[in-house]
C-alpha cells in the first residue's frame, strides 16, 4: 500500500547566539494509511520538533525547516504558502498536545472552540456547526455533551479536555492525526482511556496516527511501527513486535531496560530491574562527533566515538543506526 | 434551569456590590480624614491668604474672621465635624467662593468626566490598536516606529505639548479652538452646540490621552507577544486558522485583560493630569478649581476635591473587577 505521509530528509533548526543549530536532522520515514506509526525517545530528542515541523506549527523565527520533504499524498507541505498550508491544517492532518490544561484558549467557550475549527474546514452555517459539535462531543465520550458544549475550559478535568481537544481535532475529519505526548500529563486511568479513545476513533475515521511519546508502554499499546529518535535523529526504525523483542540500537535496549514491564520477564522468574541510562540527551549545539549516543553507550568503541553510524536498512524491513548491528548484518 | 443559573449570578453580583460598597464606604471614610489631616498640616489658612490680598490686616479682625468659620477650633474637632458633616454629603462651605462646597463640585465636575471619559476612551482604544499592530509585527520597521512613538508620547511633558498644540492647531493653522469648553457668546441649537463642544474637547483630550496611550500600547504589545508564546494559540494555529482571526479572537481577549486593570489605576493619575490640562486649556472642570483651592487655602473646597477624586478612583475599581469577571470566565465575582 502507498504511503500517506512521507517525510523525507527533514531538517529543523533554531536559530541560537551562535548562529543555527540543528534540532532535527535527516529524518525520513512514511506512514501508511489508517497506520500508527510511533516516534519514541527522551524529552529533548527532537520528536516534538518533527511533529511541529510537519504541520509548521513551529515559531519561524526562531525556527526554520532547513531541508527535506512533507509529502502528503504527493503533495509537498513545505513548498505550500501560508494560505494553502492552514487549508492542510486541521483538515488534511490535525494535531494534539501534550498539556490539556493549558491548550484550550480559557476565555472561549469549549463549543465555541469546536465550531469554529467546523466552520474554518467545512461549509456549515452555525446551527449546523453547532449540532456537529455537540456530535463530536458525544463521539469522544463526554457525557451531557448538550450542555457541556457552553462550559469555559475550567470547568473540565485534564482528562475531559484532552477530549476536547480530540473532538476539535476531528471536527475537519483529518487523514492524519498527530498526538504529541497525548497522556503525559493525565492520570494512569485516564491514560488508558483516551488511548481506546483514540484507537477506536482511529478506525471509525480511518485516520493515520502519528503518535509522540516517551512512554513504550503506549507505544505498545496502539503502534504498530516505531521510530526511535535520539539527538535529533533517527536511531532504529522497527515494526512494534520487533523492537520490544529485538532492539538492534543500544539506546533502544536502554529504553526497554527502563520501561516496567509486567508479563515478558515472566520466564525469568526473577523480578524485572529498572536500569536507568546512565548522563543525559547532549544539547543540540553540543554533539560529540561521532555517534551522539557513544558517551552513554556501554557497547561503544574506538570507532563510534570518531564517526557517525548512518541509519541503513538491517533485516525485516528494520533499520539501525549503530556500527554493531549493521556488522551482524553484513556477516549474517 | 438557565433562568435559575442567571438568578442566581444576579443574586452573586448584587451581594458582590453591597460587600463592596461597604469596603468602598470605610475607604472613602479612611481618605477623608488622611486627606484632612494632610491639607492642615500645610502652614497657612484661607484668612492668611485673604490678608495677604488685602494687603494686611488687624489681627482682631483676622481672629473674628477665624471665629466665624470656625476656624479657631482645635484641629480634632475641625475633623470631627468635618467627617460628621461629609457622612451626610455635607462637604462643607468655600468661604472663596461662597457657595457650598459641594455644589460648587458640582457645576465642575460634569466638564471635568467629559474630559476624563474622552481622553480614556482615546487613549486605551488608540493603545490597544497600536499595540495589536505592533505584536503582529513584531521586530519590523513598523513595530520599532510604533515603539519610538510610543516613547516619545510617554517622555513629552504634558503640559509642553498642550502648549505646543495650541501653537499648531489654534494659533498657526487655526483649525481647533484652544480654550475653555464652549465658544462664548454664541447662541447654538442642541446640536451645533455638542459640535462646539467637541471641537474644544479635541486638543485636551488628546494631551491628556497622550501620556497613557504611550503606557497602552506598550502594554498591550507585550501581553500579545506573552499570549502569542501559549500553549492555545499553538492549538489555534494548528486548527488552520488564519493570523487575523488568532490575533483578534484568540490572542486580543486574552492580552486585554492586564490592559483592564490599568484602566482602573489610570483614574487616579487622569485626575492628576486634569489639573496641569485643564489649566493650560482653561477647561472649567475640577483640576483647576483644585489648583485654584490650593493657592487660596480653601481647604473645605480642596478636600472636597480630593475626596470626590478617591470616590472616583473607588467606583473605576469597582467597574474594572465587574468588567475583568465578564472578560475571563475564570474569575467570578465573589
Amino acid at each position: 500500500m502507498s504511503s500517506i505521509l512521507e517525510v523525507r530528509g527533514l531538517t529543523t533548526q533554531f536559530s541560537g547566539p551562535k548562529g543555527y543549530v540543528t534540532v532535527v536532522e535527516n529524518v525520513s520515514f512514511a506512514m501508511k494509511p489508517g497506520a500508527t506509526l510511533a516516534i519514541v525517545g527522551e524529552s529533548g530528542s527532537g520528536k516534538s520538533v518533527t511533529a511541529m515541523s510537519l504541520l509548521r506549527v513551529l515559531p519561524e523565527p526562531p525556527a526554520r525547516i532547513a531541508a527535506g520533504k512533507v509529502l502528503l499524498s504527493g503533495k509537498d507541505l513545505l513548498q505550500l504558502g501560508e494560505q494553502a498550508m492552514r487549508r492542510v491544517r486541521g483538515r488534511d492532518i490535525s494535531m494534539i498536545f501534550q498539556e490539556p490544561m493549558t491548550s484550550l484558549n480559557p476565555v472561549m467557550t469549549i463549543g465555541g472552540q469546536i465550531v469554529e475549527a467546523i466552520r474554518e474546514h467545512r461549509e456549515l452555517s452555525a446551527d449546523e456547526a453547532r449540532a456537529e459539535a455537540v456530535a463530536l462531543l458525544d463521539r469522544v465520550r463526554i457525557p451531557d455533551a448538550g450542555h457541556r458544549i457552553d462550559d469555559y475550559p475550567h470547568r473540565l478535568s485534564g482528562g475531559m479536555r484532552q477530549r476536547v481537544m480530540i473532538a476539535m481535532a476531528l471536527a475537519g475529519r483529518p487523514k492524519i492525526l498527530i498526538a504529541d505526548e497525548p497522556t503525559t500529563a493525565l492520570d494512569v486511568t485516564v491514560q488508558a482511556q483516551i488511548l481506546a479513545l483514540l484507537a477506536r476513533l482511529q478506525s471509525e475515521f480511518g485516520m493515520g496516527i502519528l503518535l509522540i511519546t516517551h512512554n513504550l508502554g503506549v507505544v505498545a499499546q496502539i503502534a504498530q511501527r516505531v521510530l526511535v529518535m535520539y539527538a535529533g535523529r533517527i536511531v532504529e526504525e522497527a515494526p512494534v513486535r520487533d523492537l520490544f523483542q529485538d532492539p538492534l540500537h543500544p539506546y533502544t535496549e536502554g529504553l526497554l531496560g527502563a520501561t516496567p514491564r509486567m508479563y515478558q520477564d515472566a520466564e525469568a522468574g526473577a523480578r524485572h530491574r529498572l536500569i536507568d541510562i546512565a548522563g543525559i540527551v547532549p544539547q543540540p549545539d553540543q554533539l560529540p562527533p561521532g555517534c551522539a549516543f557513544a558517551p552513554r553507550c556501554p557497547k561503544a568503541f574506538a570507532r563510534c566515538r570518531e564517526e557517525r553510524p548512518a541509519l541503513l536498512p538491517t533485516r525485516d524491513g528494520r533499520q539501525s543506526a549503530c556500527f554493531l548491528t549493521q556488522n551482524t548484518a553484513a556477516s549474517a | 434551569m438557565q433562568g435559575a443559573t442567571q438568578g442566581a449570578g444576579r443574586n452573586r453580583i448584587v451581594r458582590f456590590l453591597v460587600r463592596r460598597s461597604a469596603q468602598a464606604g470605610l475607604t472613602l471614610l479612611a481618605i477623608a480624614v488622611l486627606n484632612f489631616v494632610i491639607v492642615h498640616l500645610a502652614p497657612g489658612d484661607a484668612i492668611d491668604v485673604l490678608a495677604g490680598e488685602f494687603g494686611g490686616a488687624d489681627a482682631q479682625y483676622l481672629d473674628k474672621l477665624r471665629r466665624s468659620y470656625g476656624l479657631d477650633q482645635p484641629i480634632y474637632v475641625q475633623l470631627f465635624q468635618y467627617l460628621f458633616n461629609v457622612v451626610q454629603l455635607n462637604l462643607g462651605f468655600s468661604f472663596r467662593n461662597n457657595m457650598p462646597v459641594f455644589d460648587l463640585i458640582m457645576t465642575r465636575l460634569p466638564a471635568t468626566l467629559l474630559l476624563m471619559v474622552a481622553s480614556m476612551l482615546l487613549s486605551f482604544t488608540a493603545g490597544l490598536l497600536l499595540g495589536v499592530f505592533s505584536a503582529r509585527r513584531v521586530n519590523t520597521f513598523a513595530d520599532d516606529a510604533v515603539s519610538v512613538l510610543a516613547l516619545l508620547c510617554y517622555a513629552t511633558p504634558l503640559f509642553w505639548f498642550g502648549l505646543m498644540a495650541i501653537v499648531l492647531f489654534t494659533v498657526k493653522l487655526n483649525l481647533l479652538p484652544g480654550n475653555g469648553m464652549y465658544t462664548i457668546g454664541s447662541n447654538l441649537g442642541w446640536f451645533a452646540a455638542t459640535l462646539d463642544v467637541a471641537r474644544h474637547l479635541v486638543l485636551p483630550a488628546c494631551s491628556l490621552a497622550l501620556f497613557h496611550m504611550a503606557v497602552y500600547t506598550r502594554l498591550m504589545r507585550a501581553s500579545m507577544l506573552e499570549v502569542y508564546g501559549l500553549d492555545y494559540i499553538r492549538t489555534a494555529r494548528a486548527k488552520g486558522l488564519s493570523q487575523r482571526r488568532i490575533a483578534f479572537r484568540h490572542v486580543l481577549p486574552n492580552a486585554i485583560l492586564p490592559m483592564v486593570t490599568m484602566l482602573g489605576l489610570q483614574v487616579g493619575s487622569l485626575l492628576g493630569g486634569a489639573v496641569l490640562v485643564e489649566t493650560v486649556f482653561g477647561w472649567p472642570g475640577l483640576g483647576r478649581l483644585a489648583f485654584d483651592a490650593i493657592l487660596q487655602r480653601d481647604h473645605n473646597l480642596l478636600i472636597g476635591i480630593l475626596l470626590l477624586g478617591s470616590a472616583l478612583v473607588v467606583i473605576a475599581n469597582l467597574i474594572t473587577d465587574l468588567l475583568y469577571a465578564w472578560l475571563d470566565p475564570r474569575i467570578e465575582v465573589a
